[in-house]
Parts: C-alpha cells; structure tokens; sequence
C-alpha cells in the first residue's frame, strides 16, 4: 500500500515531466488508469507537497485543470548563520533551555551536563574543543 | 560561510537533538530531510501520516520527532482542513524566511547562559571534597563546618581560574561571532 502511493506519485510526475512537465488533470489520469477519486486525491497530494501547480482550463466546454511540474530548489535558502561553534555546548539541544534561570530548577550554575562539558574543555584545553 | 556547510551544521543539529532526547539519530535526519526538501519547493507542508507513508516509520516515532524539532524551534506547522476528510491536519514544514532568526535567537540563548556561569565562577569562592569531586561555594562548605556532607572529608579550595578564562574565552568568541551574524542578516 505504501509502496503503490509512493509509485503513482513518481510515475505522476514522470508523465507530466515527459510531456514537456504540462498536462490535462484527466488525461494524467487515464494514462495511470486511475478513476476520478483516485486521481483527484493523487493531485490533491502532489499540490500539497508543492510538486505540481495547476489551472484551471476549458476545454470542449468542460471544466478541467492543466497541471505543471514545480521545478525542485526553486527555493535557494540563504542562511549566514553557521552554529558549528555552539554545537558542542549542552546548552543548544537542551530541552529546558528556557526554564534554566538563577534561582530556578534547572540553572546554569548547577547543571551537570554543563560541569561535564566544562571539565571537557579543560582536559582536552590544546585541541580546543570550541 | 556557504549555506552548504551551514546546512550541513543544521544536519548535526538535528542529530544532537535527536541524541538528547533518546530518538534515532538516522530516522530524524530522514525526517528533517524530508520537511525540508519539501519546504525548499515552496510546499505547504506534509503531515504526519505522508511523512510515516515516506519513510516506513511509526506515526508515534514521527510524532515524537516532530514534537523535539518542534520544541528546538527548528520546524514549524500550519493547521488546516484536510480537502476531503472533515479533520484537522498538521502540515509540518521549516520556515526558511526565519531560520536566520531561530539560528541567531538559539546562539544569543546559549551565550546567555554561559555568561551566567560565567558571573557565578567570578562571584563565588569554591571548595571541592578530595574523595567525590562534589563542588560547593564557600557559604555551603561554611554552614557544612568544611567537611563534605557525604564522606566527612576536609574540603580543599578549589582554584577556578582556568574555568574562569576558558569560559571567557568562549563567550568573548561567541559575542564576536554573533555580531558579525547580526551584520549579515540585518543586512540581508
């Protein structure tokens, strides 16, 4: 079951691509011999995910959609903020990061995780951890 | 710094959340790839059940997953009505506009931290037990007479110098480097 959506959502897009990445919502569907439900629920899927776009067409006075592929990394992120130096402090995957405070029940100044960390740093002061 | 090796800095990220919170490592970086794949193309997001369709996994292992990226802030979710069914769905995906942001807020957090270790290895004088290593300040090795309160011992005074400059270390680097992110993003 798995494996079956898993592959019509890749011979999907395999059709549209080798069509010249367009084609008719219905016509997809009867080349994957699919009936309306199937392949409706197959396009709500494939939009969902940001695959394909679609619009909607006439065509001999019937209401139906033209799907287009969404070219993948049409997004190019910009990060400038690398954490590689912070990686190695307990305190960045911390789960009570936000509850740690002075006075508090997890605190910096008591944290064991921290005292290791900081007992780390000083053993291995040549190779510099940080 | 190319975004390239930030990416793959956020790759050890998720495994060292995954590492903290008892999850397997493998199955979360699947997972976080997967969200961003689908975020890098604009999607709306996936679920728990297309995400557990993908990957094999156990919607409860997904749910988990989603749940520690979640609490890291490093995923985000709209919720919306499913187009057939009559339900609510969960539509995970990672907010790339803000990730400079999380990434920033993240670091300012653990600076912050450290400072406050840092004040409190400045302020206090302390004594350590030559027995059990256990630490205290000089008001609780006073009220404890200087015996260790678990095996009697005559606590020693502890130099913390060195702690004192390698966390200043730390922190002085990490001030530096957050400014020069602040550059960049504000500028960006």
């Amino acid at each position: 079951m798995v494996k079956q959506l898993e592959s019509y959502e890749s011979k999907a897009l395999g059709l549209i691509k080798s069509n010249g990445g367009v084609m008719y919502q219905s016509e997809l569907w009867k080349k994957l011999e699919l009936d309306s439900r199937e392949g409706s629920r197959l396009v709500q899927r494939l939009l969902k995910k940001g695959l394909i776009r679609r619009e909607k067409v006439l065509v001999n006075g019937r209401k139906t959609f033209k799907l287009y592929i969404v070219e993948s990394n049409s997004r190019d992120p910009v990060l400038h903020v690398n954490i590689e130096s912070i990686l190695g402090i307990p305190c960045t995957v911390c789960p009570y990061i936000d509850q740690c405070e002075l006075g508090g029940f997890y605190e910096p100044m008591t944290c064991i995780l921290l005292d290791s960390w900081i007992d780390k740093m000083l053993a291995s002061k040549e190779k510099r951890i940080y | 710094m190319s975004t390239e090796k930030i990416m793959k800095s956020l790759e050890r990220l998720v495994e060292s959340i995954a590492n903290s919170n008892e999850v397997d490592p493998q199955k979360a970086k699947h997972v976080f790839k997967l969200v961003l794949e689908y975020s890098l193309r604009g999607g709306n997001g996936l679920t728990d059940i297309e995400l557990e369709e993908l990957t094999g996994y156990k919607q409860a292992e997904i749910r988990r997953i989603l749940r520690i990226f979640y609490d890291a802030k490093i995923i985000t979710y709209n919720k919306s009505k499913h187009p057939e069914l009559d339900t609510v769905r969960y539509y995970w995906k990672i907010d790339l506009d803000s990730m400079n942001m999380t990434l920033l807020k993240m670091k300012k957090a653990v600076l912050s931290k450290l400072k406050q270790r840092l004040e409190y290895e400045y302020n206090n004088e302390f004594y350590k037990c030559p027995e059990d290593g256990s630490r205290y300040t000089f008001s609780e090795a006073f009220n404890q007479e200087f015996k260790c309160p678990k095996c009697g011992a005559i606590l020693q005074r502890e130099d913390n110098s060195e702690i004192i400059k390698e966390l200043n270390n730390v922190v002085k680097r990490l001030e530096e480097e957050i400014k020069r992110d602040e550059r960049k993003v504000y500028s960006s």
